[in-house]
């Protein structure tokens, strides 16, 4: 089985079922996965920056991240109704105040994204304060959350 | 060291032990003492620990790192400093000396070497995010600060490292925040062992005294340096570089972006300037790996 590790702020989509998406030690950032079984297609993209903040950035914001991770699985051959989508990450301090709170910015960004578009979370690990892993084997239903005592949760 | 020793398991303990920790290296003390004198060259600087190869070999490294910009490689510590500057002189002076003590593994803590050096080095990459927004003439403090900031980790986790999984328990089962636990089982936490081997090492009191604030929301937000710590620690946490396991078991103040008058948009810019910065640097993260 070939690993591909997920680049920060990156985004990965394959239909090669000898492969498995990885995106590690993810803390307030928020891990898009998405999976289309009856085509054996997945991807994953790293969310950091709930919103565009400056023209010359690196980074894309939720909103490019998403639409790009659709269009790649699309371009594979991937249907959006078949598609579906789980989110890991977006740790969060014991207490931290909404101006920093980077993971639960980037999660509600998220919710409202997909709201737009119809689309719905059928798996998550979020908040809390725990620093995730995340991986999927291409064409998996599940993505596999491993929490820092190595215990690992199918979502 | 050898963790035999830890079978006292007293605080006093702890701090004689610190006593007999490795120094920080004097000579690099003495080059930043030449570097702040205005009388002196950055020749004598080089006269001063051209002698120490170790030391040599991780200013090499680091000089040649995409992290200090240069656009020419180089092989000789003159040419380095030369080409480096002050300020960079002096932050790579600390990085070189540091790179022997943060690259243990903390068991206690659930840190890979990899994991110190990532926290320790990519907080540093962020302060210098944090100090270009809010105060560029604190930059090498906080550098210096942010760099070193987890330093009584180590401490704490070779003399009483098989009592940190209790403070992970404790603070997991009780909710409370990391140091507190740290103080209930133990009786001091890592933030105040770091300030006392800084201050045993003669740093200035404005650096060790913002690495013991670092994790006390009412004590760091007194202070400008302190905040700016906090604050380089927070981000480099929140983009999970190196996170152990007390990682995000703190409580933020929150007025953390107030006191350094910042917006939740500048706070956003500079999460995007760090990313770049530490996409930057990706070998100097190799550098333990070597």
């Amino acid at each position: 089985m070939k690993e591909i590790l997920l680049e920060r702020g990156g985004n990965i989509v394959s239909n090669d079922k000898n492969v498995a998406l990885i995106a590690k030690s993810l803390g307030s950032t928020l891990a898009i996965i998405v999976t289309d079984t009856e085509n054996s297609i997945s991807g994953i993209c790293q969310c950091i920056l709930p919103k565009s903040v400056r023209r010359d950035s690196s980074l894309r914001d939720v909103l490019e991240q998403l639409r790009l991770l659709f269009k790649q699985m699309i371009k594979l051959g991937s249907k959006t109704q078949n598609i579906r989508i789980m989110l890991c990450g977006a740790a969060t301090y014991l207490e931290e105040p909404p101006d920093t709170a980077l993971g639960v910015m980037l999660y509600k960004r998220v919710l409202a994204v997909l709201k737009q578009s119809d689309m719905k979370i059928s798996g998550e690990h979020v908040g809390g304060p725990i620093n995730r892993s995340v991986s999927i084997r291409v064409g998996d239903e599940k993505a596999k959350v491993l929490l820092p005592d190595n215990k690992e949760i199918l979502i | 060291m050898n963790l035999a020793i830890s079978t006292d398991f007293t605080l006093d303990a702890v701090f004689e032990s610190m006593a007999s920790l490795p120094v920080f290296p004097k000579i690099v003390h003495e080059a930043l003492k030449v570097l702040d004198d205005p009388k002196k060259k950055i020749s004598d600087v080089s006269e001063i620990i051209k002698y120490d190869q170790g030391l040599v070999g991780n200013i090499l490294k680091l000089t040649n790192s995409a992290l200090f910009g240069l656009t020419q490689q180089v092989s000789d510590l003159d040419t380095a400093l030369a080409l480096l500057g002050q300020r960079r002189i002096r932050e790579v002076l600390i990085t070189s000396a540091a790179l022997p003590y943060l690259s243990r593994t903390l068991s206690g803590y659930q840190m890979s070497p990899q994991d110190l050096w990532l926290h320790s080095v990519g907080c540093a990459i962020i302060s210098e995010a944090v100090s270009e927004k809010v105060a560029p003439n604190l930059s090498s403090e906080l550098y210096t600060a942010a760099i070193l900031h987890d330093i009584g980790k180590i401490v704490l986790d070779i003399y009483l490292g098989p009592r940190l999984i209790e403070v992970l328990e404790h603070a997991r089962i009780k909710e409370h925040d990391f140091s507190m636990a740290e103080w209930e089982i133990i009786g001091t936490d890592h933030a105040i062992a770091g300030s006392t081997i800084l201050k045993n090492w003669d740093f200035p009191p404005d650096i060790y005294r913002a690495v013991r604030n670092h994790h006390d929301p009412d004590l760091y937000i007194q202070e400008k340096l302190s905040t700016m710590l906090a604050l380089s620690n927070l981000i480099a946490v929140q983009l999970g570089l190196g996170v152990g396991a007390d990682g995000f078991r703190y409580r933020i103040n929150p007025e953390i972006l107030k006191k350094l008058e910042l917006s939740t948009e500048n706070y956003l810019e500079l999460i995007d300037e760090a990313v770049k910065k530490i996409d930057a640097a990706q070998d100097v993260f190799k550098l333990i790996l070597e």
